[in-house]
C-alpha cells in the first residue's frame, strides 16, 4: 500500500503559476527567480512537517531540494512530462522537430546513460512505435529526479487526458509499466476532467495506483461537473492525491479545508509561496485532515 | 444529428481541436490528413480508427465530411480553403485567416453555398473573462469611451529562432500576426472597425517582428495602443490586458479578472470597485485540455454548422482583422500613419 503524506508540498508558485491572478503570477515568477527563495519555503514546509513535495523539472527547485541536509530530505513527485514546453516548441518547430530536439537533450544527461544514436534514429521511433517514445521520453525527463526518494510519478493531465480522449489505452499501459519495472516507483495519473476520465480507467482496468484531480468547494477544474466528480470520488479505491483545494488561491485555507473533512481524499496538494502561508495553510490543513484521519491505506 | 469532421494538419492545433471534437457528441472524425506523410504512424497511434492521409484531396475524395478544420501554417489556407470549398465543407481555420490581407480576402471571396460556415480560430472571444468584458460594454456600463490602452507578452522568442512561423511569406510576420492578432480581434470585437494606425515594430532575434508598439483610432473616436512582444521574459503563458476609460469609470482586464470602477451605479453594479474573477465566473466548457475556450469554441462551431447559424467568429470578422493587420505592418514598413479605410 503506497504511504503519502497528508500535504504534499506543490510547485505551481516555483514556477510562476497562479491561478488567482498574473499579477500573483508575476511575483511568483520574480521572487522564485532565486533560488534561495525556493528554499526558504522548502524549508519552511519541511519544519512544518511536510515531507513530500510534487514537480516537474525545475532546476531551482531540484537544487534547492538538494540543500536539504541529511535527515530533512523530501520525498519527490515527479510530473512528467514537461508538456508546458513541449506546447511552446511545437508552434515553430512542428510535432516531430520537437520531439528531436527534446530527445537530442539527452546528451545533458549523459550520466545516466541515455543513449540515442541520431536524428534518423530519434525519427523512427517517433514514427514507428510508441512504447518506445513513451519510455524514451519518461527516460529523459525523469533522469533528473533519480537522486531523490520517488514514491510515486505523475503522468500530466495534458498528456493523459489526449490520450484518454483518442481511446489510446497503450499510453497509459506502457506508462505504468516502466513506472513499476524501472523507476520502482507507483504510476499516478493527472487530469483535468476527472468525471470524464475516471469511468475509462475503470473500464480498461488500468493498473494506475492514484490519481491526481482538482477537488474544491468551488468547483473549481472539476469537469464536466462538480456534482459528477464528487460522486465518482466517494466509490473510487483509487489513491486521490487531491489538487487546487484552494480554487486557485481564492478560498480561505480554513473554507477550503472543510470542504476536504469527510471526503474519500487521503493527501492534498497545496501550493505555498511564502513562509508565513507554509506555516498558516499547513497548520490549517492538518487540523482538517488528521481530525478525519480514517486509516485509509 | 452528428457532424462529419476532417482534421487538416496535426500540428500542435490540430491534435488539440482533435482531442476537443472527440469530447463533443454532435461531432465525430472521420480523417485525419497532413502532408507530412511521417506522422501516419503517429496518427494511428493516437487515433486507430481513423483514415490518415498525405494527400489531401484524397481525403477529401474518398471520405465524405460536412466540415473541416484547417490547423496548418497561415501560408497554406488559401488554397486548402479553396480546395476544401470546392466540396462545400464547412471550414474552421485556425488562426489568423491568412498570411496575407489579399489571401485573406481570397479566402472570404470563395463563392460559398447558402449556409455554409466559415468560422477562424480566434479564441479568446470564448475565453470566460473577454467574453464578460463584451456582455459589460454592451451594457454601455462606462458611458461614452474615450480610449483603450492594452498589451500583450508572451516568452517564446528569447533567443535565435528557425522555423516557419519565423518567415514572413510562411506565417505572415511575428507578434503582430501570430499572438497579437488575439488582442487585436478583441479589439476590433469590443470597439469596431479601426480609422487609422500608426507602428513602430522592431526585430530582435527572428527576421520577423519580435515586439510592436501600435496606436489605433477607431471609427466610433475610442482611441488606443497595443504594445506586443513575445521575447519579454517572465510570461509563461500568453497575457491579454485592457484598460478602458470611460465617462463612467474604467475596467480593468487581465487573463484572470475583469476589475471595474464606476463613478455611478449602472445596470446592477454598484458605485466604485467591483471585481469579477475568472474562477467566479463560470463557463460552459465541459472537457479542459489547454484552455477552456477551445472547448467552448468548437462545441459552438459544431452547433454553427448543424443549424447553419452564423459564427461567433465568421470569415468576415476574420478578414476584418487582418485588414487592421495589413495597416500595422504598413504603417511600420512606411514610417506613416496608415487610413485603414482608404488605404488597405
Amino acid at each position: 500500500m503506497i504511504q503519502i503524506s497528508k500535504i504534499v508540498l506543490g510547485s505551481n508558485p516555483f514556477d510562476g503559476v497562479s491561478y488567482k491572478s498574473r499579477a500573483q503570477a508575476k511575483t511568483y515568477c520574480e521572487v522564485f527567480s532565486e533560488e534561495d527563495e525556493v528554499y526558504r519555503v522548502i524549508e519552511a514546509a519541511v519544519n512544518s512537517g511536510v515531507d513530500t513535495i510534487t514537480c516537474a523539472y525545475n532546476e531551482r527547485v531540484l537544487n534547492a531540494l538538494e540543500r536539504l541536509p541529511e535527515g530533512k530530505r523530501m520525498k519527490v513527485i515527479p510530473v512528467v512530462p514537461n508538456a508546458y514546453d513541449y506546447v511552446r516548441e511545437s508552434s515553430s518547430k512542428g510535432l516531430l522537430g520537437t520531439v528531436t530536439s527534446r530527445l537530442k537533450r539527452t546528451e545533458a544527461f549523459e550520466k545516466v546513460k541515455i543513449v540515442i544514436k541520431g536524428t534518423a534514429q530519434i525519427k523512427g521511433i517517433i514514427t514507428k512505435d510508441i512504447a518506445a517514445l513513451i519510455k524514451s521520453m519518461l527516460e529523459l525527463e525523469l533522469a533528473p529526479f533519480r537522486k531523490f526518494e520517488v514514491p510515486a510519478v505523475i503522468l500530466h493531465g495534458h498528456i493523459a487526458d489526449l490520450a484518454l480522449v483518442n481511446d489510446n489505452k497503450k499510453v497509459f499501459e506502457v506508462y505504468c509499466d516502466y513506472i513499476r519495472s524501472s523507476i520502482k516507483s507507483e504510476p499516478f495519473v493527472a487530469t483535468h476532467n476527472f468525471g470524464r476520465s475516471y469511468p475509462k480507467y475503470e473500464e480498461w482496468n488500468l493498473d494506475i495506483t492514484g490519481v491526481h484531480t482538482s477537488f474544491n468547494k468551488k468547483g473549481f477544474m472539476m469537469r464536466p461537473t462538480a456534482e459528477i466528480c464528487e460522486q465518482l470520488l466517494e466509490k473510487t479505491d483509487k489513491f486521490i492525491l487531491a489538487k487546487k483545494i484552494l480554487a486557485g488561491g481564492t478560498l480561505p485555507p480554513e473554507e477550503a479545508f472543510d470542504y476536504v473533512k469527510g471526503k474519500n481524499i487521503p493527501s492534498v496538494v497545496i501550493g505555498l509561496g511564502s513562509i508565513q502561508e507554509v506555516y498558516h495553510t499547513v497548520a490549517v490543513a492538518r487540523n482538517a485532515l488528521e481530525q478525519e484521519d480514517k486509516g485509509r491505506r | 444529428m452528428t457532424l462529419r469532421v476532417g482534421m487538416i494538419g496535426l500540428g500542435k492545433m490540430g491534435i488539440l481541436h482533435a482531442a476537443q471534437l472527440k469530447t463533443i457528441p454532435e461531432a465525430e472524425i472521420v480523417a485525419a490528413g497532413d502532408i507530412e506523410k511521417r506522422l501516419e504512424q503517429y496518427s494511428k497511434n493516437i487515433n486507430p480508427d481513423i483514415p490518415f492521409f498525405s494527400d489531401l484531396k484524397k481525403m477529401m475524395d474518398s471520405v465524405p465530411m460536412d466540415a473541416v478544420y484547417i490547423c496548418t501554417p497561415a501560408f497554406t489556407h488559401f488554397e486548402l480553403s479553396q480546395m476544401c470549398t470546392d466540396y462545400k465543407v464547412h471550414q474552421f481555420i485556425e488562426k489568423p485567416l491568412a498570411e496575407t490581407f489579399d489571401s485573406a480576402r481570397k479566402i472570404t471571396g470563395l463563392e460559398r453555398p447558402e449556409g455554409n460556415i466559415l468560422s477562424i480560430g480566434y479564441s479568446f472571444a470564448f475565453h470566460p473573462v473577454y467574453q464578460k468584458v463584451k456582455e459589460l460594454l454592451d451594457l454601455k456600463l462606462l458611458g461614452r469611451i474615450f480610449r483603450v490602452s492594452s498589451s500583450t507578452y508572451i516568452s517564446v522568442v528569447l533567443e535565435k529562432q528557425s522555423g516557419w512561423l519565423y518567415q514572413k511569406d510562411k506565417s505572415g510576420g511575428g507578434i503582430v500576426i501570430n499572438s497579437a492578432s488575439h488582442l487585436i480581434h478583441l479589439l476590433w470585437w469590443y470597439f469596431g472597425d479601426v480609422q487609422q494606425v500608426f507602428t513602430k515594430a522592431r526585430s530582435l532575434y527572428t527576421e520577423v517582428e519580435d515586439c510592436a508598439f501600435v496606436t489605433f483610432e477607431f471609427k466610433n473616436g475610442v482611441q488606443g495602443f497595443m504594445d506586443a512582444s513575445w521575447s519579454i521574459p517572465g510570461f509563461r503563458l500568453q497575457e491579454i490586458n485592457f484598460v478602458i476609460e470611460g465617462q463612467n469609470g474604467k475596467m480593468e482586464v487581465s487573463n484572470d479578472m475583469v476589475k471595474m470602477f464606476l463613478n455611478k451605479p449602472s445596470s446592477g453594479f454598484d458605485r466604485g470597485y467591483t471585481t469579477l474573477h475568472k474562477i467566479d465566473l463560470g463557463d460552459s466548457a465541459d472537457f479542459f485540455l489547454g484552455s477552456e475556450e477551445f472547448n467552448i469554441e468548437d462545441k459552438h462551431f459544431v452547433e454553427c454548422c448543424l443549424s447553419r447559424e452564423k459564427p461567433r467568429v465568421s470569415g468576415e470578422d476574420g478578414l476584418e482583422v487582418q485588414r487592421i493587420i495589413e495597416a500595422i505592418y504598413r504603417s511600420a514598413e512606411t514610417n506613416t500613419v496608415v487610413d485603414v479605410e482608404k488605404e488597405i
